[in-house]
């Protein structure tokens, strides 16, 4: 399938001033992802793509605290309905037979939720129907981010 | 059952991970002997040793009267196909023993038994695509009649021009989209005998164990098909 056959639809795209406005759209965007679905999430360090995923985790009632799995790649939660979620983070990928290894396809076509941070460092083996998540800094104010979430299918 | 009776005797041990199942299999001369399978994702890390494990010890057969394991190679689940040969040649190093690959696409075909029209085993692929082999039956044998590759999904309508079988795992999520665009040109089985069959394995299996075609164990992977490109 090709990227130009694919539909976007913007869900979300607003400004917020506080994390805790960040964390309640997180969670409000978590009734929306159903199992097997995929989100991308794209931002540089430290615009919240962590906190977001805590947030859309918790509202799903996960059993642990999400963590960044910066250096295991992957972390994986049962959320209180025992769906599974993975969570992957590419920031520290080393190279395409890293990548290989985790076998990424039996993740993403599964019956399970998939969240990715560093999105953009594995664009090629994305599956093409996805969640996208953007946070971006608002400069001069701390925790304001401009929030944008789209689907693609 | 007690080792010396069994010293002469052909005992094969099938494994199948490439995809939802996760399933054993035992074969005594080539007669089924005992067989243990579970449909559940997610399941082989867990279910695969334990079914050895259980099937062995209920029939009474030591590892080190194995014969030969018999493995369906894929294509498939990457992580499924992984844990299969990690087992298989762990097992098979330790007990020094030869191991047989069988495509998983010829155990579809295969066990579906003596069909007049031709057969069409796929796996789903993702992104669109699919795994795929023709077959046809020509008296008594299956021949393969293409080599095991990977196509869009969109181009299986146009190569379909006669009455084909259509076997495999996903054939139940596709049977609708296929009856589509196919009509009368796409036969299916029950979906209850949609999963793979450890008797058709282990037969094909045994063929090979018969003619001497045995893999290299060290150089030996499964058969992926679709080779892993892009770009970070």
């Amino acid at each position: 399938m090709n990227g130009d056959q694919l539909k976007v639809m913007t869900y979300f795209l607003q400004d917020v001033d506080s994390s805790s406005q960040t964390a309640e759209i997180a969670g409000q965007f978590s009734s929306l992802v159903k199992p097997g679905e995929v989100v991308a999430f794209f931002g540089e360090l430290g615009s919240g793509k962590t906190f977001f995923i805590k947030a859309f985790c918790r509202a799903l009632g996960t059993l642990q605290e999400a963590t960044s799995p910066s250096f295991t790649l992957i972390n994986e939660y049962r959320t209180a309905s025992n769906q599974y979620i993975y969570h992957f983070d590419f920031y520290r990928l080393k190279n395409l037979a890293e990548l290989q290894n985790l076998g990424l396809d039996d993740f993403f076509y599964n019956q399970h939720i998939c969240l990715i941070e560093w999105a953009d460092k594995i664009r090629d083996f994305l599956p093409p129907s996805r969640w996208e998540v953007f946070l971006e800094f608002l400069p001069g104010r701390q925790e304001g981010r401009k929030i944008h979430i789209r689907k693609m299918e | 059952m007690q080792k010396e009776s069994t010293d002469k005797h052909i005992i094969l041990l099938g494994l199948e991970t490439s995809g939802l199942t996760s399933g054993v299999y035992l074969s005594l001369n080539n007669q089924l002997l005992a067989e243990m399978s579970l449909n559940v994702r997610n399941i082989h890390s867990r279910g695969i040793a334990l079914f050895i494990e259980q099937v062995l010890k209920l029939t009474e057969i030591g590892y080190d009267q194995i014969s030969a394991v018999v493995i369906s190679a894929g294509p498939g689940s990457f992580t499924g196909l992984r844990i299969g040969y990690s087992v298989a040649k762990g097992m098979l190093h330790a007990l020094q023993k030869p191991l047989i690959e069988v495509p998983t696409l010829d155990v579809w075909a295969y066990q579906q038994g003596r069909l007049n029209v031709p057969v069409f085993s796929f796996i789903d692929a993702h992104r669109q695509e699919i795994f795929y082999a023709f077959y046809r039956w020509e008296d008594q044998t299956l021949k393969r009649e293409s080599d095991y590759q990977i196509m869009p999904f969109d181009e299986l309508t146009k190569r379909i021009t006669e009455k084909t079988f259509f076997v495999g795992p996903d054939v139940v999520r596709w049977r609708i989209p296929l009856q589509n665009s196919l009509g009368e040109r796409a036969l299916f089985a029950y979906p209850i005998q949609q999963q793979l069959q450890g008797w058709a394995l282990l037969q094909l299996g045994y063929e090979k164990f018969m003619a001497g075609q045995f893999s290299d164990l060290h150089s030996c992977e499964p058969m992926y098909l679709r080779p892993f490109k892009g770009i970070l």
